[in-house]
């Protein structure tokens, strides 16, 4: 069953993805650009560490599917750097519905 | 004269056996607290990594053609994951903070000296009961409450009833009330407190942001070695200091797992310390030896936490 866990961990591996992509990359611009979809994910993670999540959500589904969707595109664009400016479309796309999941949650902290 | 000084033989010779006692409660006091302490060290450790990543991030992106993007805006937007105020309103610490309360009042007990700190320390402890409640509810999302409202009365009534024995008689009677009282709840709380600690991911977010600062202080030091000007000497002096992060990375989840194994500890010596106080001993093997084990615990975390403090104090 999904959890705090699960999307904990797809954080995780999409934050580890997305900074193998960046060491790789050798534009500056999109370098730049993925280094702050980076601290975007980390933000949120910092966040759901201390929220108790709605896992029975449907937005929380469909973030998971856009973490686990913006993890694949940076391994892919990892070999194949062409994928890189799709890659940070992704990895906005993924921001957008795990904040809206996060931010539904509003002064509930019981871990 | 003489009446006087008898008198004070008789009164330093009851102070001297309240010591019995104190010493083993006292001991299993001191080190609950310590461990509940390293607790919070855990959540105060998640937001120094978290802080020290946003730092090494913009550090680490605002450089070359980017540096003028650096601005006061970017430092506004650097902030601590749990603020002090957030921090007070988590469940887990709140419980923890119970649980400190409780070993406090319990040293404060069993180092009383007088009737009336006995009496002090005693409502103090029942006061902590209340705190329970009101910590146990709250993790638990309903009314539930750890005591009824009949058992702190017969609580409160058995403190009561002490009275104005012979000092030590009345502290013996005092902590076998209290710690009997306590016990299944003890238990409860601190299964909370490992069940939370356990499953709320900070080993995890500490573990990513140390690995983060660590990935990045390595682009810098390969970065600077290409360069080939500097010195042997101060890049192996950067090789350890690199390698001091890496075992603190490593260690991280040790860092939650040694805590979880104190809260562990504190529960079994409590229980432990119910067991023999049921019999009224109130000093024996098993006490010593559930408090050893607590001290072992609590001098490993001390360990760990000197060594996590040196590796990210450069």
């Amino acid at each position: 069953m999904a959890d705090n866990k699960t999307i904990r961990l797809g954080l995780v591996d999409a934050i580890n993805q997305m900074m193998r992509l960046s060491d790789v990359c050798d534009d500056p611009d999109h370098k730049f650009e993925i280094n702050l979809k980076v601290r975007a994910l980390f933000k949120i993670l910092d966040r759901v560490i201390v929220t108790t999540l709605q896992t029975t959500d449907a937005d929380f589904e469909q973030a998971l599917l856009a973490l686990d969707a913006l993890t694949q595109q940076a391994n892919s664009a990892t070999a194949s750097l062409t994928m890189v400016a799709e890659t940070i479309t992704k990895a906005a796309d993924a921001i957008g519905k795990i904040e809206k999941l996060v931010a539904g949650v509003v002064g509930i902290l019981a871990i | 004269m003489i009446r006087f000084w008898l008198c004070m033989a008789a009164t330093m010779l009851m102070l001297g056996c309240t010591s019995v006692p104190s010493n083993q409660i006292g001991a299993f006091s001191q080190s609950s607290l310590a461990i509940s302490e390293q607790v919070d060290a855990v959540f105060d450790e998640f937001n120094n990594a978290s802080l020290e990543r946003q730092f090494t991030d913009v550090a680490a992106n605002y450089k070359g053609d980017f540096a003028e993007r650096f601005n006061q805006q970017l430092l506004a937007q650097i902030n601590a994951p749990i603020s002090d105020e957030q921090k007070r309103q988590l469940a887990i610490y709140r419980a923890n903070q119970s649980l400190s309360q409780y070993a406090t009042a319990l040293s404060e007990l069993s180092n009383a000296a007088v009737s009336q700190d006995i009496d002090a320390a005693s409502i103090k402890l029942y006061g902590t009961f209340t705190s329970f409640n009101t910590q146990y509810q709250l993790l638990n999302g309903n009314d539930k409450t750890l005591f009824d409202n009949e058992s702190m009365a017969t609580i409160q009534a058995a403190i009561s009833a002490i009275g104005n024995e012979i000092i030590e008689q009345k502290k013996r009677r005092a902590l076998k009330t209290i710690i009997m009282a306590a016990s299944a709840n003890i238990d409860n709380i601190c299964d909370v407190i490992i069940e939370q600690l356990a499953h709320a991911g900070v080993a995890d977010g500490i573990a990513a942001s140390r690995k983060y600062v660590l990935l990045k202080q390595i682009e810098e030091y390969r970065l600077l070695s290409k360069k080939g000007s500097s010195k042997l000497k101060a890049r192996t002096k950067e090789v350890k200091r690199l390698w001091q992060l890496q075992q603190a990375l490593v260690n991280t989840h040790l860092l939650v797992t040694v805590s979880i194994d104190g809260v562990k500890e504190i529960q079994s010596a409590h229980k432990v310390l119910a067991t023999e106080l049921a019999q009224d001993i109130y000093a024996s093997v098993a006490i010593s030896n559930a408090i050893g084990r607590l001290q072992q615990i609590n001098k490993h975390f001390k360990a760990l936490e000197t060594s996590l403090l040196e590796s990210s104090s450069e």
